[in-house]
């Protein structure tokens, strides 16, 4: 375990040692803070035309106003980010060739995935714990659910930590950090928006493509519950493709 | 990784992504969309094939052992995710519990006979209705939904005969219902209506000046009858000397009679109530206080007003006539769990008998708070206070009282037992009042209390925690400056400070 730890903190530090880190985050927070102004200057508005016009508050409800499309956005800004994050993390190695070095030390495959996804990982955390900051904004000026918004700070880190997965699984399948970048982002969106074949088809088929389907998951946490198939469904979701991952590494290295 | 296949993945990425758009929009036929979506997926099949040969490198015969091998952990996955999704925990974070079914909509849904489906037709994104349907397909697996756009899809809102967005039909073998609300209530009762189609009947007297279901006034109770309606409850009118009573089956309902009733019909009543009859009396202090018929069952009205000076109801803008009920009997069905504050306005006092007769037994269900009394004067003048002979609070509001039924005397079958609920009051009821806080619910689970239908007691209408916020145009810009400028800011900022100390 401690040598996953190391590779981890080793993966997590050299995220800020690079610029890398501080652009995936200045960006996610950017566009995040662009959508959560936009949303709450609209729900102010909606507030005072409800006022207005002497309609109930019970129609306002600010989770489901704000908080919820607000993090539904930002997990899709987040499949668009991870593979930024994750294309490097083998492929690099492939390619310079510091694989086999890291392969002559003892550790095994899986350390060294392990290592490499929990050090994206951390940093995903990071930028699912920034987004604490939208909440605590509407905290400050008005009242927050506080269950529904960490249940969405949750699915939106078990989600990061899925899609952290597959882009490990990419970047380990490749030697370009750009295929692996492209990979992952193509097959992240199509488990995002599987749902939508979901709608086209019928019977055991389109159950099938809706339960693989993230976002349906994912817009449970959004809401605030917090149900065990949505937990093993994102636990398999990583599991599986840090096994593959492990295997092809170890295929390969005879490890 | 040739550039031939580079080209295959991103124009399998491009094909499935353009077909999700088409079906997504709607735009062209279904074929091309799925057409795109099936080349896309087969274009994309290439890539993981030739990068298994490929990864597998120094080890070539490893690419079998090495695909069974992730075959096996995908299929034990699977069986995971199957187990995972017929066995839940669900935990519901709201405060308000808003996602939480009632223990009763749990009862119906385990009671489901077969597979019934809902398919709600709407226009736009009916978030807070898939919300609610998909809450019911979490509890039972009985129980699908389909959310389908009528304007996409006219041929099957054609075939449900939909005339109005919002509607939702339930199906369950050859029988539908159809919602035009929708509600955990609504639902839940059209999914009892579902299974068990016969409609219990509901018979309100008229003739003594009572509430009517036609009155859509605020004193009227057309608001109740239509409750009542959803609730599968075939809800007619009985003249008692006209009609005659009808049989204990079914059940009476007295809405407020303001003139008395004859002796004749007084006895009709006793011998529908002796035979296990279930009947619910919503008295009013001006009125006949029917002392003939409740007296025997336990219940004693009196001659008052209520008056509650204790001010909380004045919170909720109801002036002293209007007493506020919070105080429920825990153990009887019609209020054990009930904890929704109900207003009673012009409300007069029930007494219970301690025991009323050996078969017979009384219960008071609510009562006001120690700050209340009986008022036996006037009402008007500038101020009204309790005199030395008048009953002080707690006063009782409403009582429930059931006995053993006799049977005809030619008849070998055991009766039913009898059940009677009373109210001082028939304002509570009316169009006016039913919706303010628990009045509705008192009310109806009464009656599902007489009509043994337990399962349809207090089930609380969701609520929705909502609230305004304005934000002032300062506010708005600091948290502008605050969420788009200061925090990629600092990022930016700490990155900078980074970079220039390893320099």
């Amino acid at each position: 375990m401690s040598t996953v730890l190391t590779i981890a903190r080793k993966e997590f530090r050299s995220y800020f040692a690079s610029p890398m880190a501080y652009v995936v985050t200045t960006v996610f927070l950017l566009i995040g803070g662009f959508f959560f102004y936009t949303m709450l200057s609209y729900f102010s508005r909606l507030s005072f035309q409800f006022m207005q016009y002497g309609y109930s508050e019970e129609q306002l409800n600010i989770n489901d106003m704000v908080i919820r499309p607000l993090y539904m956005n930002l997990s899709l800004i987040l499949l668009m980010v991870i593979p930024m994050i994750t294309m490097r993390l083998l492929a690099e190695e492939r390619r310079s060739g510091t694989a086999e070095l890291l392969f002559t030390s003892p550790v095994t495959a899986w350390h060294v995935v392990g290592g490499k996804f929990l050090g994206a990982l951390g940093l995903v955390a990071v930028l699912a714990i920034l987004t604490c900051v939208y909440p605590l904004v509407v905290l400050m000026v008005g009242d927050v659910d506080p269950g529904p918004a960490a249940s969405a700070v949750a699915g939106l880190f078990l989600m990061g930590a899925g899609f952290v997965a597959w882009g490990v699984l990419a970047s380990a399948a490749s030697e370009s950090q750009i295929v692996a970048a492209v990979t992952s982002f193509g097959f992240l969106l199509l488990l995002w928006v599987v749902s939508w074949a979901g709608s086209i088809t019928e019977g055991s088929l389109a159950s099938v493509l809706n339960y693989l389907s993230v976002m349906a998951h994912y817009e449970e946490f959004t809401k605030g519950i917090l149900d065990t198939s949505h937990l093993v469904f994102f636990a398999c979701l990583t599991f599986f493709p840090l096994f593959v991952a492990a295997q092809l590494l170890a295929s390969r290295h005879g490890r | 990784m040739t550039r031939l296949q580079q080209l295959s993945m991103a124009t399998g990425v491009a094909a499935v992504a353009a077909g999700l758009v088409l079906a997504a929009m709607g735009v062209g036929p279904e074929s091309l969309s799925r057409i795109a979506i099936g080349a896309g997926i087969l274009l994309l099949a290439a890539w993981p094939s030739s990068a298994l040969r490929r990864v597998s490198g120094h080890a070539r015969g490893a690419t079998v052992p090495l695909a069974l091998g992730c075959a096996l952990i995908l299929g034990l996955l699977v069986v995971l995710n199957l187990l995972a999704s017929r066995h839940t925990l669900r935990w519901d974070t709201t405060r308000a519990k808003r996602f939480t079914l009632s223990p009763q909509t749990r009862h119906v849904l385990a009671s489901l006979p077969g597979p019934v489906e809902a398919v709600a037709f709407s226009q736009d994104e009916d978030r807070e209705a898939r919300d609610l349907l998909a809450e019911y397909g979490a509890v039972s697996r009985h129980f699908t939904f389909r959310i389908v756009d009528p304007d996409r899809h006219p041929e099957e809102a054609q075939a449900f005969g939909i005339r109005e967005y919002g509607t939702v039909v339930l199906s369950w073998g050859e029988q539908r219902e159809r919602l035009t609300s929708l509600s955990e209530q609504t639902l839940t009762s059209a999914l009892i209506r579902l299974r068990d189609p016969d409609r219990m009947s509901l018979h309100l007297v008229v003739g003594h000046g009572e509430r009517t279901r036609a009155d859509d006034t605020k004193t009227g109770i057309s608001r109740l009858a239509e409750t009542l309606a959803a609730e599968n409850y075939a809800v007619s009118d009985v003249i008692i000397l006209r009609d005659g009573l009808p049989e204990p089956g079914d059940l009476l309902m007295v809405p407020g009679p303001t003139s008395p009733f004859l002796a004749a019909e007084m006895d009709s009543l006793n011998r529908f109530l002796d035979r296990g009859g279930r009947i619910m009396v919503l008295l009013e202090p001006n009125g006949p206080s029917l002392r003939e018929i409740l007296v025997p069952r336990g219940i004693l009205p009196r001659d008052d007003v209520i008056v509650d000076a204790s001010g909380v109801g004045s919170i909720f803008g109801m002036s002293e006539v209007v007493p506020l009920v919070a105080q429920y009997d825990g153990s009887h069905p019609v209020t054990k769990g009930f904890t929704a504050a109900s207003f009673f306005p012009m409300c007069r006092s029930l007494v219970v008998a301690d025991s009323a007769s050996a078969s017979s037994t009384a219960t008071c269900l609510a009562q006001t708070s120690d700050a209340s009394w009986g008022e036996t004067g006037s009402l008007s003048g500038d101020r009204i206070a309790c005199d030395g002979d008048e009953d002080g609070g707690p006063l009782c509001v409403a009582a429930a009282a059931s006995w053993s039924g006799v049977g005809p005397p030619d008849s070998t079958a055991t009766p039913a037992a009898g059940r009677l609920v009373v109210f001082g009051d028939a304002d509570f009821l009316s169009n006016g009042f039913i919706d303010v806080s628990g009045n509705r619910d008192l009310g109806m689970n009464a009656v599902s209390w007489l009509a043994e239908r337990g399962e349809l007691i207090a089930i609380r209408p969701r609520t929705v925690d909502g609230t305004y916020l304005t934000l002032t145009g300062e506010a708005a810009r600091s948290i502008f400056i605050l969420v788009v400028v200061v925090c990629p800011g600092a990022v930016v900022f700490a990155g900078l400070a980074v970079r220039l100390r390893r320099r």
